[in-house]
């Protein structure tokens, strides 16, 4: 081979001029791309805040069956004394269950019979015994108390009355067994045809109400016998609870003041592939002022309603730009667009009239800042509150808690400072504050918290705390944009009232 | 540079916009080193949706690491190998040049190339190599590799690569003294 074609002025010559060059595309090939990355699932059209969206759906949800819960609920304070009522004076409970199943021949139904009888006495005796050893407690305990005159059923045991029992009415084909009523002296006997009880049996005016005693089906595997429960329900006067004591409204009142540093997230999404070309700036830093107050449902709930101002900053500094005007209303126009809406750049302060297509160079030497306000509201939950007796007159309280709700941003104003230099002209510093295309967004937050609180009155706190908007903080661009942030507020609490 | 991170970044939570940005930023200068493999526009436009495809497919093993469109680029060239190597019929096609070709062209200055010829007909001018001297051409001149791992990725031994990028820049040089000479 000769050196000839070792020379590389022939490889130049072709990297030179093919390099880096382009060549209109086949419409074509775009489609069938497109069609093969939807088969392979690389493309997805929805939205990834559709997850965000469903949440906070669910969350409102649950917020709102909270509050009507908390409005609804009694307080557990007069659970409680309620149910002292119930256990130590008006229920008595007799409770003996015996059954027996019967699955042999009929010859053997007779000692299974007497058996049943003797179980049938001796449950009687146990009865009698227990009631009796209850009428007395009861005596000794509420004599005092208790009238007779509304509570006949009560009088069983302040008078000592024999007890009575309504025998359940019986099957055709199940006579009673002979001899069951004899035993029972005062025992009402019942006629299952005529559903109705035997006159000829002295009937007791006040009576204590025993469960029936189930039938007999021989040959059978259903239970051939069931001791009588004895069950008593007081009146309603007797059980009527002591009501809590209600915090005035005043008392449960607080206000709070709070900063809060903020490490934020814009989550830009366009709707057309020149939208890339713009709004590429990050966040650099968010901070946030807040005050809010808040409102005690219960000891364990409480609702927060409160404002915060935002001032965030764009890493968009020390940069080159190059706008070109667009035919906006006939009218060629230069746009400064970010990811919180556009600047439109007047004509005014331009030397050369634009012409569609011209390019504008900009640079920005400064950080552009954003504020906007937070109007939120949202419900506390204490998880744990632990009392620390350092000082007996004014104890610290640890309090931890969680913290969920919603917010609607308000977009305020944008500080933006652009140098822009025309064609063989001087550069020229322009501020902008009026900002288009901005418009409210809802979100959502979720925070933990720790509180603590010195003696009644003033307390400070420490909250970690993620918001996420869940529309877009932008309209008529081809860009939605929703912010994330994380946040850390630290703030004073101050409780008002006595 | 940013623009390029939020592009990928939405490719890769599955952006349909992100993708149509992808690939009508960089599509326009793949489609030219597909022409470079390709036999003719039609097998070109073949080797641009395959490439795209497999860049879709890829696109989150791309690390950063370097830019974006140069890891694009390689992967549309590997395409393009595998398209070479597939066709047995393509790789071995053989073009006699002894009797047809002498070694009295002039060699010219690269700037006189570049200033006579457009970059259209150069790039024809490589589209007609025999498949062989084309791979070898392209794969040296263009993408940069040694005779050695040119060897490795056609199969082929070292001398076979240097033969084949000489024949070619052979041919070359015939048709750009033919241009420029109008013969």
């Amino acid at each position: 081979m000769s050196d000839f074609y070792d020379n590389d002025e022939l490889e130049k010559a072709f990297r030179e001029n093919i390099e880096g060059r382009s060549m209109n595309l086949p419409p074509s090939v775009w489609s069938n791309i497109k069609v093969a990355a939807l088969e392979r699932q690389l493309i997805r059209y929805q939205s990834t805040t559709n997850w965000f969206k469903g949440v906070s759906g669910l969350l409102a949800t649950a917020l709102v069956g909270i509050l009507l819960w908390v409005y609804q609920q009694k307080t557990p304070a007069q659970l409680s004394n309620k149910a002292i009522v119930f256990t130590k004076i008006d229920t008595l409970y007799l409770t003996q269950t015996q059954k027996i199943y019967v699955s042999q021949p009929a010859a053997q139904l007779r000692v299974i019979q007497q058996e049943r009888l003797t179980y049938q006495k001796q449950i009687k005796n146990l009865t009698q015994a227990l009631v009796a050893y209850q009428a007395q407690e009861v005596e000794n305990t509420t004599n005092q108390k208790l009238t007779t005159n509304h509570n006949p059923k009560l009088q069983i045991f302040t008078n000592k009355q024999p007890i009575t029992t309504q025998p359940t009415p019986k099957d055709n084909n199940q006579p009673m067994a002979a001899g069951e009523s004899q035993t029972n002296d005062n025992v009402e006997s019942f006629d299952s045809k005529n559903n109705t009880k035997n006159q000829n049996v002295p009937s007791v005016a006040q009576t204590l109400v025993l469960e029936p005693m189930e039938s007999i089906a021989y040959p059978t595997t259903e239970p051939i016998l069931t001791i009588p429960k004895v069950r008593y329900k007081a009146p309603e006067a007797a059980i009527k609870a002591p009501k809590a004591p209600v915090e005035p409204l005043k008392n449960r009142f607080s206000l709070a003041v709070y900063l809060q540093p903020e490490w934020n997230n814009a989550d830009i999404r366009r709707s057309e592939r020149q939208a890339f070309d713009y709004a590429n700036q990050n966040i650099r830093d968010g901070h946030t002022l807040g005050f809010r107050a808040g409102l005690k449902l219960t000891p364990k709930w409480s609702v927060l309603a409160g404002v915060e101002f935002t001032k965030l900053g764009f890493d968009e500094f020390n940069r080159k730009l190059n706008f070109t005007a667009e035919d906006i209303d006939g009218t060629p126009t230069f746009l400064y667009r970010n990811a919180l809406g556009t600047v439109v750049i007047p004509n005014q302060k331009l030397i050369d009239k634009p012409q569609i297509g011209n390019v504008l160079q900009v640079e920005s030497n400064e950080p552009i800042t954003a504020r906007f306000a937070r109007v939120s509201l949202g419900l506390r939950y204490n998880v744990l509150s632990k009392k620390l007796q350092i000082n007996p007159l004014n104890p610290l309280r640890w309090t931890l808690y969680g913290l969920a709700g919603g917010a609607i941003y308000i977009p305020q104003r944008q500080d933006i400072r652009l140098d822009i230099f025309q064609p063989n002209r001087q550069g020229a510093h322009f501020k902008f504050t009026e900002v288009e295309n901005q418009h409210l967004a809802f979100g959502m937050n979720v925070g933990l918290g720790l509180s603590a609180d010195y003696g009644k009155r003033i307390g400070v706190f420490i909250e970690p705390t993620y918001n996420q908007t869940l529309t877009s903080l932008v309209r008529n661009m081809p860009i939605n944009t929703y912010l994330q942030s994380f946040g850390l507020k630290t703030g004073i609490n101050w409780r008002l009232g006595k | 540079l940013e623009d390029e991170k939020n592009i990928l970044a939405a490719c890769k939570r599955g952006d349909a916009m992100a993708f149509d940005a992808l690939y009508h930023r960089f599509a326009p200068k793949m489609l030219v080193v597909c022409t470079r493999y390709a036999r003719d526009r039609d097998e070109a436009k073949d080797l641009l949706q395959d490439g795209f495809i497999r860049v879709f497919d890829q696109l989150h093993t791309f690390r950063g690491e370097g830019s974006l469109e140069g890891w694009i680029r390689r992967v549309i060239v590997s395409v393009g190998l595998a398209n070479y190597q597939k066709n047995s019929k393509i790789r071995n096609q053989t073009f006699d040049i002894d009797s047809s070709f002498s070694d009295d062209n002039q060699p010219f200055m690269a700037e006189e190339i570049t200033s006579q010829i457009a970059y259209s007909e150069m790039l024809l001018m490589i589209q007609d190599l025999p498949p062989a001297y084309k791979m070898a051409f392209n794969l040296y001149v263009f993408e940069g590799f040694k005779h050695h791992e040119i060897a490795q990725k056609l199969n082929i031994s070292e001398g076979t690569s240097k033969s084949n990028l000489f024949q070619a820049k052979r041919i070359l040089q015939e048709r750009i003294t033919k241009v420029m000479f109008n013969l």
